[in-house]
């Protein structure tokens, strides 16, 4: 008998192998041993190649001048290495390290502040340098690259963004494969919880808070310039969403504009008629314009404060101040002001409620205060010139014509790519903000947040504003559809049906060939299995040499289409060497 | 039963050689390249220690000129530059152009070994204790690099891990003979896919001793070179890895050399190469198996390297079973074939089993490379195969034979055919600076 038949029936056997061994193995009949302890070894969250990891794991078995660690690691404070660091994971180094060497890791780097290294740094992921860390060497990734406040590097190479902080040092060679983006300086900001119900941000920092707290017309004390709404508004370190980003230029500008205007009204001292009073007077006169309080007024003319407040009693007689020692304001300038502060105030509640803010802080807030605290305070001294009059509508109209185009094309984008219930709530909601009047979509608003439970992080006092920016879990899986579909809509006809012959081919290769081999063994050696097989298959199983030959030949159409295939993939891909020459 | 016990292990053998070839090759043409290996390019220009250049030369005047004028080219920065001539012994001009050129350039140095000759080993070991730089780089004579290959070959070293790094060998000089073109195809297929597919698959891709540099104490480290050994390459690259380091091939880094051109360079310079990896494989396989801290596929790829040219002796050896087999009525297998048959297949079948993988290499290498024309000369690839069975098989026997005496050195001629077209001739016309006059 040809021993060539057995060949089959050996590769069948021969997987169940370990199987019948255990079924014979000799079994250890005492008790099981519990170690004492056990370590797990952590696999590294990324993604290592496997020859890689070999030889990592290799090389750590005997020491030499490079340490390695396979998984994540965190480095603590005021950790000093003398030698290079290989990191099969994430690396991240605490406060004040210095590391005499280079690092290398197939994770992210995060190098703490005041760090210092003394190599380069070479990474597969971001690399984050924070402040005041210098790194003597090359900083090399294949992800984004962020230098933060005074960092200094010698050179950074990335494939993707290299972003730098205010005061960020590079002192040779930048090379990035999309963008430079500058970072602008942020306050010191304090964290903020997310509200219920939503994921926390990470990668989102918190929220810069500025706390104003504008004082109460019955206060006995005047108040205070601060006291002011300055429609400050809160800037997130990282910009959000181009709107946002649209949106914060937008209340700056305003916001810059109205502060130019308040300080014109200090100056506005020039208009009033000064005949009839005194050169003191005057002289407090002008001060009181700029300064709110007696005391502030007396430090400035370094003058006695009995001596002040008489002068001062003097021209609140005359009517050039009020009570409060402010210079009265004409009813045209309040009424410029209240419009302005009115729709400020709107346009914010909208930018909260659009973004899904909860609106039951907001009625809570709000009650407590009332619009009037929004405005200006009272300037009855002063008529705003004609130049006021017109920068203040000048300021009106650029902001409704650049609110309706911002907020316009908002909302064409929410409708379209919100998934989040409550977005879509706030998307409704704002669906109907667009061209109603903002008195009547403020009212709307406070009787919905009854029927809402959610907390909020959201806050409007005075001119408090948080802004948040809602969490969507549609965003990563939208950024795959839309790779999805441009793989798609790349890929011809003819590519992918190359692709299956190619797959298809090499994978029925091997069992076309088995199949004709075993058939054709079987046939040979037991004829009277002809019949019986050839009763239940449709074919003839004399026919077996076109078995094979199916087989070799979509094994070479396949390995003809691949080599094909990845030539052409080659020739886009490979710039690494492979110089195509005149043949 | 002996006979097919043999013919059994020398198909084992060869298979193991076949698939790492089939392996390098599927790597080439379908793998994806790794992403780390794309780092160096960005490094590149922007990683710059102190470098030094060593160019070892023995009676060299027809093409020292070439090279020492592109190191006056080159766009490293000079300051961090350091270009040191050894001549080894000449009693040609070679001293004298290189000291030309000392005398224009500040970073260029000569060397004028008076008992040289001895080998390359030996004038390297010489010319490392007058090295300042951080990074060597070592350039044969006769080769022509492309201005920025330092900065190219300097670029690996940002990675801590890495103590050697190889660069591309491209002949210039293919059209003189039919053996330069031979020549050219094994360039093809050993440096852009046998090299290539050995960095990224994290195994050892080898320091050839030319167009390729190591950090100066790693070498320290590793012993530096070892004058006694005909491939102080070889010997280098396996030191390294013994010691912890990794080796890097750039791809990019070309340079340019003149290939042999007849039959007989051809046996010489194999005939070398052959002793020089079997004094390796001798000096170093023990050490490999027993390394801790190399992973097995490591130390599989480095027995198979060192191994490399026993192959083409167990062919001969297949040949010679088949015909015993055939003589001695012993048919293996029982597969009932003619026995002339069998005969012819025993040349055929160990040819192509031992050098079917190789052929296909190659050949994928020139299609990837778009050198479709030299695809033609293909088959010609079988005479160097048949060349290399012998000189591999001298080589084994003189190795035997010689046992612990010196080797000698025997330096290969170079004519500058590569850059001017012109087959060597007196020295009338070589000008001051080493260049032949067109």
């Amino acid at each position: 008998m040809n021993p060539l038949v057995l060949v089959p029936f050996v590769l069948i056997v021969v997987p169940f192998l370990p199987t019948f061994m255990e079924i014979f193995r000799r079994k250890d009949k005492g008790p099981r041993e519990i170690p004492e302890q056990t370590t797990y070894e952590e696999k590294p969250d990324v993604e290592v190649p496997r020859l890689e990891r070999a030889r990592s794991e290799a090389r750590a078995k005997e020491p030499g001048e490079v340490i390695r660690v396979t998984g994540n690691i965190s480095i603590p404070d005021g950790t000093e290495i003398d030698n290079h660091l290989v990191v099969q994971g994430n690396l991240k180094l605490g406060k004040n390290c210095h590391v005499h060497g280079s690092v290398k890791a197939f994770g992210s780097v995060e190098i703490g502040e005041y760090s210092i290294i003394e190599g380069h740094v070479l990474s597969e992921g971001d690399v984050h340098v924070e402040r005041e860390s210098i790194v003597r060497g090359v900083v090399d990734s294949l992800q984004e690259v962020i230098l933060e406040e005074n960092a200094v590097v010698e050179a950074v190479s990335t494939e993707k963004t290299v972003k730098l902080g205010p005061g960020a040092k590079i002192n040779k060679r930048v090379v990035s494969g999309t963008s430079i983006v500058c970072i602008p300086e942020q306050p010191l900001v304090s964290k903020v919880e997310p509200p219920y119900g939503h994921p926390p941000r990470e990668e989102h920092p918190p929220v810069t808070l500025k706390q104003i707290q504008p004082a109460k017309p019955d206060e006995e004390k005047p108040m205070s310039r601060e006291a002011i709404p300055s429609y400050e508004l809160p800037r997130l370190q990282e910009p959000g969403t181009k709107t946002e980003k649209i949106t914060d230029q937008i209340f700056g500008c305003l916001e810059d504009r109205i502060r130019k205007f308040d300080e014109t009204r200090s100056k506005s001292v020039e208009g009033v008629k000064l005949e009839g009073l005194a050169p003191e007077e005057v002289k407090v006169l002008k001060v009181a314009y700029a300064c709110s309080s007696l005391e502030e007024i007396c430090l400035r003319l370094l003058m006695d404060p009995p001596e002040v407040q008489e002068i001062l009693n003097s021209l609140i007689m005359k009517g050039y101040l009020d009570k409060n020692l402010k210079p009265k304001k004409s009813e045209a300038g309040e009424g410029l002001q209240a419009k302005v502060s009115e729709k400020v105030y709107e346009s914010k509640t909208r930018e909260l409620t659009r973004s899904g803010a909860e609106t039951k802080k907001i009625e809570e807030k709000i009650k407590g205060t009332s619009k009037e605290e929004w405005r200006p305070p009272d300037n009855e001294a002063t008529k705003p010139p004609a130049t006021e009059k017109e920068d203040l509508n000048n300021i009106l109209g650029e902001w409704e014509k650049v609110s309706s185009l911002v907020w316009g094309a908002k909302e064409k984008k929410e409708r379209h790519d919100s998934t989040d219930s409550r977005s879509q709530n706030s998307t409704e909601q704002t669906r109907t903000l667009v061209g109603k009047d903002s008195r009547m979509v403020l009212e709307e608003i406070r009787k919905d947040e009854s029927s809402k439970n959610e907390e909020s992080e959201e806050v409007i006092h005075g001119s408090e504003r948080i802004e948040k920016r809602p969490y969507t879990y549609g965003d990563s899986s939208r950024s795959f559809g839309i790779a999805f579909k441009s793989l798609f809509k790349s890929a011809t006809l003819g590519n992918i049906a190359a692709r299956c012959v190619a797959s298809g081919g090499t994978f029925f290769l091997s069992i076309l060939t088995l199949t004709a081999l075993l058939l054709a063994e079987i046939s040979y050696y037991s004829p009277n299995s002809v019949v019986f097989l050839g009763s239940i298959l449709p074919f003839n199983l004399t026919v077996w040499p076109i078995f094979l030959a199916l087989a070799i030949g979509s094994g070479i159409m396949s390995g003809l289409t691949t080599l094909k295939y990845s030539n052409q993939r080659r020739s886009l891909n490979d710039d690494s060497g492979g110089k195509i020459r005149s043949g | 039963m002996i006979f097919s016990i043999l013919i059994f292990t020398l198909c084992l053998v060869m298979v193991a050689y076949m698939v790492r070839h089939l392996v390098f090759t599927y790597s080439a043409l379908f793998g994806k390249p790794r992403q780390f290996v794309r780092s160096f390019k960005r490094i590149v220009g922007v990683y710059a220690p102190k470098v030094t250049v060593l160019i070892p030369a023995h009676n060299e005047e027809l093409v020292i000129g070439n090279i020492l004028g592109r190191m006056t080219g080159l766009t490293y920065p000079k300051e961090k530059l350091e270009v040191l001539v050894i001549d080894d012994g000449s009693t040609d001009k070679t001293g004298e152009i290189a000291d030309n050129y000392a005398t224009k350039y500040s970073y260029i140095k000569v060397i004028h070994r008076a008992n040289g000759g001895g080998g390359k080993p030996a004038a390297l070991s010489e010319g490392i204790k007058f090295c300042n730089g951080e990074i060597i780089l070592t350039f044969d004579a006769d080769y022509y690099p492309q201005l920025d290959i330092i900065e190219k070959l300097v670029a690996p070293f940002a990675d801590p891990e890495v103590g050697a790094v190889q660069g591309r060998v491209t002949v210039l000089n293919e059209e003189d003979s039919l053996v330069s073109k031979i020549v050219t195809l094994e360039r093809i297929g050993g440096y852009r896919i046998d090299q290539q597919a050995r960095d990224e698959l994290v195994l050892i891709p080898q320091y050839g001793g030319t167009v390729g540099g190591f950090r100066k104490d790693a070498l320290e480290k590793a012993g530096g070179w070892d004058a006694s050994m005909l491939t102080e390459d070889t010997d280098l690259t396996i030191q390294l890895v013994l010691h912890g380091y990794q080796i890097r091939y750039v791809n990019d880094a070309e340079a340019y050399e003149e290939a042999v051109t007849t039959w007989r360079a051809y046996w010489n310079q194999r005939y070398r190469w052959a002793k020089g990896h079997m004094q390796c494989a001798k000096k170093h396989l023990k050490n490999v198996l027993r390394a801790k801290h190399l992973s097995r596929y490591e130390k599989i790829e480095l027995t198979l390297l060192l191994c490399i040219y026993f192959m083409p002796i167990l062919v001969l050896i297949g040949w010679g079973i088949g015909v015993g087999a055939y003589l001695s009525k012993e048919i293996p297998l029982s597969l009932n074939i003619m026995g002339p048959y069998f005969l012819i297949l025993s040349v055929f079948t160990y040819s192509t089993m031992g050098n079917f993988a190789p052929f296909f290499e190659v050949g994928s290498a020139v299609y990837l490379d778009n050198r479709k024309r030299l695809l033609w000369i293909l088959p010609a690839l079988a005479l160097a195969f048949i060349v290399m069975v012998f000189c591999c098989s001298k080589a084994l026997v003189d190795l035997i034979l010689s046992g612990n005496k010196e080797y000698r050195w025997n330096h290969t001629f170079h004519n500058g055919n590569g850059l001017n077209g012109r087959n060597g001739g007196n020295n009338d016309h070589i000008n001051v600076d080493g260049r032949l006059l067109m």
